[in-house]
């Protein structure tokens, strides 16, 4: 065996079949076009060659990397393990780190703050500043803002959980002291670092710093260069890749439909519904209360499937004025029925598409266009049209 | 240029450095250095995994082509267009980084 086969060898131990071939070849291709400008140079040939293997360097190096690109990925790997910890049962389950969750003591989030006008278009800022400008003005304006922003909405994470439970997951954290909140984070396979920048909704408890469930899905949804998805209803599984956190406890509970409805309002916000490409508001309605269902929809679908229900409630009956425009819902199915509180009563008014929604919204008519909502990455969550045509209405008690 | 530093720009580098026109890993190393006048060492240990990685993430595409001067065929990278939409991501982060960075430590911009 030769020099350059020897090194071929040991430049792709640990890969094997079509990997280690494919990366011979290239590799000899490499050594060869070395060897060639070295000989243009007037080097001989034997020369020539342990000049370009020197300069390729150390054949164990090339194996090391090569061999972390190509050996089974990490996710796929812990998918197997996953596997393996559902039939192990909780116990094994267990083992998945936990992050602590918290009210937020202060619920700021309906207290309103001048700073929003300036994100608002003309025509919103003009109607809430008539609002805000009448008697008790602002105290309705904070009561609409909480009747459509239910408590779970503000449920907190504790931060050092969070970096405990990212590490364990392979997920490698840098902080940026003082910002509580700003992190630096490597995935494995990955060169860069990105930002997860939790730092403008880090709220101090004790002596513990949280971090809003809701901001650290949407900004894992940009960062994660990996699928993000979660697993589980109540106190639900976040998986980021191979990384496993099991978000909130019995005691403060974290609800997976109001992460999805994060990560909905944000890619709604940055990728709108539209007609003939004119887009559309659709901003969160709120959590659906099953006791105060008003509709029922017949759905051909098993439980716990999600579904996004679109309404135009806010702009059919008497909006207050700098309000949100359509509203959506996350609702999931029961019994193969989905409830809302919004009442239709003709068959009519669950609707085809985007198009027959804000028609019927022109012509004061109550109606609904319904999605069924993928779950598996929440970096692109995706809606499937579910056409009114194809859906029952079914009588309310 | 240390290691370390290299590493968390090493993506960004060779995507870019194919943008414009396909290359092979001899041609991608010879570019890097001559751009940066030397400044980036790129050695092959660290250049072929990096390049396989980039392949499996579906960015670039490898292709073997036989190259004038005969002998075995030499492996040749090409841009696909989520690589693109990737090199455009990366080239705004480390612009905003590198913003950053300068607003920190001043000097000139």
């Amino acid at each position: 065996m030769n020099e350059t086969e020897r090194y071929l060898r040991r430049a792709t131990h640990g890969l094997s079949g079509q990997a280690r071939r494919d990366a011979q070849l290239e590799l000899r291709g490499a050594i060869e076009d070395k060897i060639w400008r070295l000989t243009l140079l007037g080097l001989p040939e034997a020369e020539a060659t342990q000049a370009a293997l020197r300069d390729l360097g150390n054949p164990h190096t090339i194996a090391r990397g090569l061999t972390r690109v190509h050996t089974v990925p990490r996710a796929a790997l812990a998918a197997v393990l996953a596997g393996v910890a559902t039939l192990l049962g909780v116990q094994a389950l267990a083992q998945v780190p936990v992050v602590q969750a918290a009210r937020d003591p202060s619920d700021r989030f309906c207290v309103y703050d001048e700073a929003v006008l300036k994100e608002m278009t003309p025509a919103r800022q003009a109607a809430l500043l008539a609002q805000l400008a009448r008697p008790g003005g602002r105290a309705q304006l904070e009561a609409d803002c909480r009747a459509t922003s239910p408590a779970p909405r503000t449920v907190l994470l504790r931060l050092s959980d969070l970096i405990a439970a990212l590490v364990r997951g392979n997920i490698g954290v840098r902080t940026l002291p003082p910002l509580d909140g700003f992190l630096y984070l490597t995935f494995a396979g990955e060169g860069a670092e990105r930002t997860l920048d939790l730092s403008a909704y880090s709220i101090p408890i004790g002596k513990d710093t949280y971090v809003q469930t809701w901001s650290l899905i949407n900004h894992l949804r940009s960062a994660s260069p990996v699928p993000v998805r979660l697993i589980g209803e109540v106190n639900p599984l976040l998986e980021i890749g191979a990384a496993r956190l099991q978000l909130g406890t019995p005691e403060a509970p974290v609800l997976a439909m109001d992460l999805y409805a994060a990560a909905l309002a944000d890619q709604l916000h940055s990728n709108p519904l539209s007609v003939l490409g004119k887009p559309i508001t659709v901003d969160w309605g709120g959590m659906e209360d099953p006791a105060s269902a008003r509709t029922r929809i017949a759905v051909n679908a098993p439980d716990d499937v999600l579904f996004v229900l679109v309404t135009n409630e806010w702009l059919i009956g008497t909006p207050s004025p700098g309000g949100p425009g359509y509203l959506f819902r996350v609702l999931r199915a029961r019994r193969g029925q989905l409830a809302t509180s919004y009442q239709v009563k003709k068959q009519q008014g669950l609707v085809d598409t985007v198009s027959d929604l804000v028609n019927a919204t022109e012509q004061r008519q109550k109606a609904m266009l319904l999605y069924r909502l993928d779950p598996r990455d929440l970096r692109e969550v995706k809606l499937i049209p579910v056409p009114g045509s194809q859906l029952t209405l079914q009588p309310t008690p | 240029m240390d290691a370390q530093q290299l590493k968390g720009h090493l993506d960004l580098l060779l995507l870019a450095s194919l943008e414009h026109a396909p290359r092979y890993g001899g041609q991608i190393i010879a570019d890097v250095q001559a751009a940066t006048d030397g400044y980036f060492n790129l050695r092959e240990g660290t250049l072929y995994p990096a390049l396989h990685r980039l392949e499996k993430a579906g960015w670039i595409r490898g292709e073997f082509q036989l190259l004038p001067r005969g002998g075995s065929p030499v492996k040749v990278y090409t841009l696909t267009s989520s690589g693109q939409e990737e090199l455009r991501a990366q080239r705004a982060a480390f612009e905003r980084f590198s913003g950053a960075v300068r607003g920190i430590i001043g000097g000139g911009a």
